[in-house]
C-alpha cells in the first residue's frame, strides 16, 4: 500500500515552551482509516493541525522531526497548497462556515482555487450526494441540525478532492444521532471512494465499528497502535489512560478475568453477540437470578410542578418547541433529560429558570409561580449550569468567580467567603482558588460554572449536557460531582444525550421529542422501550443491547452497565 | 440586526441584480444628501415603501427602524425647534424660550432626510445573500479580500449577537440582571462581566474561522471562480431607469428651487 502520510519523530513546541508533540513517528496508508485517541491536552489537535500545515504556517512553534504529506513538507508549502490534497474538518460545526447557503458553502474553496465553473458544480454534487445534504443547496446552515452542519463542513473540504480527510473530533458536538450521521458518512466515503480518514475521537464504542487502526496519544507521545480488537481490548490501559474502554470489550474482559476463557477479545455488538450465544449455547455461562440494587428511595416532597406548557419560538415561521409538557419533580430525584438535538430540552430547562416564558401552561416551585420571582430570588432556588462554561467567566480568579453569584444575591461577606470556600472544597478546586479562571482545563472550568451556581445553595440544579467537549474522565468526573450533590440533598436534573451516563446516574429519565415528554418513568424502564428509544433519536448503551440478545439464556432485559451483566452471570466448568 | 440581515424569498427584489440595487440606494442616498425639502423625502419615502412592498418586508420593520431612530429624531426637532436661527413664529414657550414653526419644520425634515437614507438599506440587504453581493463586487472589480472581510463582518455580528445572549442569560443565573440597574451603575460595572466572556468567546471563534477559511484555499487563486451568476433582465433596466427619473428630477426642482443642503430654506 502506498503511504499516504509519513511523520518521522515529529515534536513540536508552542511559542510558551509547552510540549505538545512527542517524537511521533507515525504512516498512514492509502484507504486507511486511523482514529487517534486520547485525553483532552494529549496532542490530537497539534496532531491534526501539523499535518494540514497550518501548524507552524498559521501558529507558529518549533519544530523537531519531519512529516511527509504526499511527498510534500506542509512546512514548505502555503496551506491551501496541502488542504488541496488534505481536506481538515473541526470540532465546531458552528465556527467552520461562513456563508448563506449550502451550495455556497460547498464551492468555498473550488471557488478560491479558481476551478472552471462547471467542474465546480459538478464537484459540489458529488460531495453534497456523499454527505446525504442532496436537495438541501439552497437552505441556511443555520438552520440545519448539528448533524447536518457536521456533514456541510465534510461536503465543503471534499470539493477540492482531496485524497485524505483529517477530522479533529468530528462528533463531540454532537447528539447521538448526528454522530452516526456523521461516522457513516466517514464510512461510506472510505468503502465507497477510498478515501484515507485521520480522525480523533473519544467515542470508543463507535470508533471500533469504523476503524481500521487506532492510536492512543497521551501526553503528546504514542502509547499503544494497533487494530481496534487489540488496542479497545487492552482495558488496562485504557482504564489507566483514563480513557473509555467499549463496553463490548470490557465485558469480554471481565469474563476473562473471572477464568471464562476467550480466544480473542470482541468489540464490535455484533461480534460480542456471536461470541455471547457460543458461550451460553457450549454451557461455559448461564444466567443466574439477579435482581438489580434498585432499593427504593424515599424522595421529599414535590419541589416542581409542570403543567401544559407551551412555548414557541416567534421566528419565521414559528417554531413550537414545547408542546403541553406536563411533570412532576420530587426533592431529591437525580432525574435525566434526554432526547436529540432540537426536542425541546434546553427551552425547557429555560422556562424552568425563568429565561423563557411559557406561551402558557404553569411552572410552579413548591407551589409558587416561578416567573413571578426575580433573577434574585430565582438564582437561590433553581440553578442552571449552561453547556459553555466560558459564557460565564470574567473574574480575575477562581475565588472571585464564585464570590460573584454570591455578592448578587446579597449575602454578607463573610457568608460569601464561607460558602466559597466551601464549594471550592467541594469541587476539588481549592488548590487553584487564585489561578486565573483561563489557566484552568476545560474540564476544570466546568466544574467552576458548576461550583459557582452550586454556591448559591439552590435546591434544584440543572446541568444542562455537563459532558458536551468533555473527554471521559471529564464526563465521569462532573456526574460524580452531580452524583454527590444529589446524595447531599440536592435535585439534580441533568439534560444529556450521553446515554452510558444516563443509565449509570440517573434514575428517572423524562424522554422527549419534538417538544412533548413521550416517556416518564424509571430509568430502567425506559431501556427497554426500544420504540421510544429509536423515536427519540437514542439507542441504549451497548451493553444493554448486547444483553437483550441473551434474553432467551434467561437474561434480564433491562441490564445497564457490565457490572449488572457480569453479576448476572455464573460461570460453569465444562469439562 | 434582523432588520438588515437576508430574507429567503422570491419576490421581485430579490431577483433583481444585487447591482442593480446598490445602484439605487446610491441614487436615493445622493438625492436625500443633496436636498432639503421635505416633499423630496415624502416622495422618495413612498417610493421606498413600494419597495419595501414588493421585496415583501414587512412595514412593521419600518416601524421599529422609525423607534430605533425615535430618539434622534427627537433631539432633532427638540433643539431645531428652540434653536433654529431663522425661527420666526414661536408655537409655545418653555420658560420664556420660544419653540418656533419654521425650527419644527426643520427638525421633522432632517429627520425624514435621515429615515430615507436609512430604510434605503434594506432594500438591498434583506433581498440579497451575501455570496451575491460579493459575486457582485468582483463584477465590479473590488478586491476579493476586501468584499470578503465585508461579508464575514455581516455574518459576525449574528454571531455575537448570539454569544451576547447566551452570556447575559449565564449571568442572569447567577443573579445578575443588567436590566435591573440604574444607567450609572450600568456604565461603571455593569458591563464587565457581560463584555469580558463575549470579546474572549469571538477571539476564540475568530481564531476557529480564520483555521477554517485557510484551510479551504482562501487567497490560493489570484483568478476566483464565482459560481453565481449575475444576469441583468429587462427589470433591472426597469427598476434603475424609474428611480434615475424621480431622483434627477426631484434634484433638478431642488436645484432650481434653491432647496438643497448647501442654501438654507428661507
Amino acid at each position: 500500500m502506498p503511504k499516504i502520510l509519513e511523520i518521522d519523530d515529529y515534536s513540536f513546541w508552542y511559542p510558551d515552551g509547552t510540549q505538545a508533540l512527542r517524537e511521533i513517528n507515525l504512516d498512514i496508508d492509502e484507504g486507511e482509516l486511523l482514529t487517534v485517541m486520547g485525553r483532552n491536552g494529549a496532542g490530537k489537535t497539534t496532531l491534526c493541525l501539523s499535518v494540514v500545515g497550518i501548524i507552524p504556517n498559521i501558529f507558529p512553534g518549533d519544530i523537531r522531526g519531519k512529516i511527509n504529506v504526499m511527498g510534500k513538507n506542509p512546512i514548505e508549502h502555503y496551506v491551501y497548497e496541502i488542504t488541496k490534497d488534505i481536506g481538515l474538518v473541526l470540532q465546531d460545526p458552528e465556527s467552520q462556515i461562513f456563508t448563506h447557503s449550502v451550495l455556497s458553502e460547498v464551492v468555498f474553496a473550488a471557488e478560491n482555487l479558481g476551478l472552471p465553473k462547471d467542474e465546480i458544480l459538478e464537484r459540489a454534487n458529488w460531495a453534497l450526494e456523499i454527505v446525504g445534504l442532496k436537495g438541501f443547496e439552497k437552505a441556511h446552515p443555520k438552520n440545519l441540525s448539528g448533524g447536518q452542519k457536521q456533514r456541510l463542513a465534510i461536503a465543503a473540504a471534499l470539493v477540492t478532492k482531496p485524497k485524505m480527510l483529517v477530522l479533529d473530533e468530528p462528533t463531540s458536538q454532537l447528539d447521538p444521532v448526528g454522530t452516526r450521521e456523521v461516522l457513516s458518512t466517514l464510512k461510506k466515503l472510505k468503502e465507497e471512494e477510498g478515501m484515507t480518514i485521520l480522525m480523533t475521537e473519544h467515542k470508543s464504542d463507535e470508533i471500533t465499528e469504523i476503524s481500521d487502526r487506532i492510536v492512543v496519544l497521551e501526553e503528546g507521545r504514542i502509547v499503544e497502535e494497533g487494530e481496534p480488537s487489540e488496542v479497545l481490548t487492552n482495558i488496562e490501559m485504557l482504564r489507566k489512560l483514563k480513557l473509555k474502554p467499549p463496553e463490548i470489550g470490557e465485558f469480554y474482559w471481565e469474563l476473562k478475568e473471572r477464568g471464562v476463557s476467550l480466544e480473542k477479545l470482541p468489540v464490535t455488538l455484533t461480534e460480542g453477540e456471536s461470541v455471547l450465544k457460543k458461550l451460553f449455547e457450549r454451557g461455559i455461562i448461564v444466567a443466574k437470578d439477579f435482581t438489580p440494587n434498585g432499593q427504593e428511595k424515599a424522595y421529599r416532597d414535590i419541589i416542581i410542578e409542570v403543567e401544559g406548557v407551551n412555548f414557541e419560538y416567534k421566528t419565521h415561521p414559528p417554531v413550537k418547541a414545547l408542546d403541553n409538557v406536563s411533570f412532576k419533580i420530587r426533592g431529591g430525584e437525580f432525574v435525566g433529560i434526554i432526547g436529540k438535538n432540537g426536542s425541546g430540552k434546553t427551552t425547557l430547562m429555560k422556562c424552568l429558570v425563568g429565561l423563557l416564558k411559557p406561551d402558557s401552561g404553569k411552572i410552579l416551585f413548591k407551589g409558587g409561580e416561578i416567573s413571578n420571582f426575580t433573577a434574585r430570588e430565582r438564582a437561590k432556588r433553581i440553578g442552571l449550569v449552561l453547556q459553555n462554561p466560558d459564557a460565564q467567566l470574567f473574574s480575575l480568579s477562581v475565588s472571585q468567580e464564585i464570590e460573584f453569584g454570591l455578592k448578587n444575591i446579597g449575602l454578607t461577606p463573610e457568608e460569601v467567603a464561607r460558602r466559597r470556600d466551601e464549594v471550592l472544597k467541594l469541587v476539588g478546586l481549592e488548590q487553584y482558588k487564585n489561578l486565573h479562571p483561563f489557566q484552568l482545563s476545560f474540564g476544570d472550568r466546568k466544574k467552576l460554572a458548576v461550583a459557582s451556581i452550586v454556591a448559591m445553595n439552590p435546591e434544584v440544579l440543572i446541568m444542562d449536557e455537563p459532558t458536551t467537549g468533555q473527554d471521559h474522565k471529564g464526563r465521569y468526573d462532573i456526574c460524580d460531582l452531580a452524583k454527590m450533590l444529589n446524595e447531599r440533598g440536592m435535585t439534580i436534573l441533568m439534560v444529556t444525550h450521553d446515554m452510558d451516563l444516563v443509565a449509570k446516574y440517573t434514575e428517572r429519565v423524562l424522554v422527549m421529542d419534538g417538544g412533548r415528554v413521550i416517556f416518564d418513568g424509571p430509568t430502567r424502564e425506559a431501556f427497554k422501550r426500544v420504540d421510544i428509544l429509536r423515536q427519540a433519536g437514542l439507542m441504549p448503551p451497548r451493553i444493554t443491547l448486547l444483553a437483550r440478545s441473551a434474553s432467551n439464556w434467561g437474561i434480564r432485559q433491562d441490564i445497564l452497565s457490565v457490572e449488572e451483566f457480569i453479576r448476572s452471570l455464573e460461570r460453569r466448568e465444562v469439562a | 440586526m434582523s432588520i438588515l440581515a437576508y430574507t429567503p424569498g422570491d419576490s421581485i427584489l430579490h431577483k433583481l441584480n444585487p447591482i442593480t440595487k446598490l445602484t439605487i440606494i446610491v441614487l436615493i442616498w445622493i438625492t436625500s444628501l443633496v436636498s432639503f425639502d421635505m416633499t423630496t423625502f415624502l416622495i422618495l419615502l413612498s417610493l421606498l415603501t413600494v419597495f419595501w412592498i414588493l421585496g415583501k418586508i414587512s412595514l412593521g420593520e419600518m416601524v421599529t427602524i422609525i423607534k430605533l431612530l425615535l430618539l434622534i429624531f427627537l433631539v432633532f426637532t427638540i433643539i431645531n425647534g428652540f434653536m433654529y436661527f431663522r425661527g420666526k413664529t414661536p408655537l409655545f414657550y418653555v420658560l420664556g424660550y420660544p419653540f418656533t414653526i419654521e425650527g419644527l419644520l426643520f427638525g421633522i425634515t432632517l429627520s425624514l432626510k435621515v429615515l430615507c437614507i436609512v430604510s434605503s438599506i434594506p432594500v438591498l440587504t434583506r433581498t440579497t445573500t451575501i455570496s451575491d453581493l460579493i459575486g457582485s463586487f468582483a463584477k465590479m472589480r473590488i478586491p476579493y479580500t476586501l468584499t470578503f472581510i465585508l461579508a464575514t463582518a455581516i455574518n459576525f455580528t449574528d454571531m455575537i449577537n448570539e454569544i451576547y445572549q447566551n452570556i447575559r442569560e449565564s449571568q442572569l443565573l447567577r443573579g445578575y440582571s443588567i436590566d435591573e440597574m440604574n444607567f450609572l451603575k450600568r456604565i461603571i460595572k455593569g458591563y464587565a462581566p457581560l463584555f469580558t466572556p463575549l470579546i474572549l468567546l469571538v477571539l476564540k471563534k475568530a481564531s476557529t474561522m480564520d483555521l477554517a477559511i485557510e484551510a479551504r484555499a482562501f487567497g490560493a487563486s489570484r483568478k476566483r471562480t464565482y459560481i453565481s451568476e449575475l444576469k441583468f433582465t429587462i427589470y433591472d433596466i426597469v427598476f434603475i431607469s424609474i428611480v434615475l427619473v424621480v431622483s434627477i428630477t426631484l434634484l433638478m426642482i431642488n436645484i432650481i428651487y434653491g432647496k438643497i443642503i448647501l442654501i438654507l430654506p428661507t
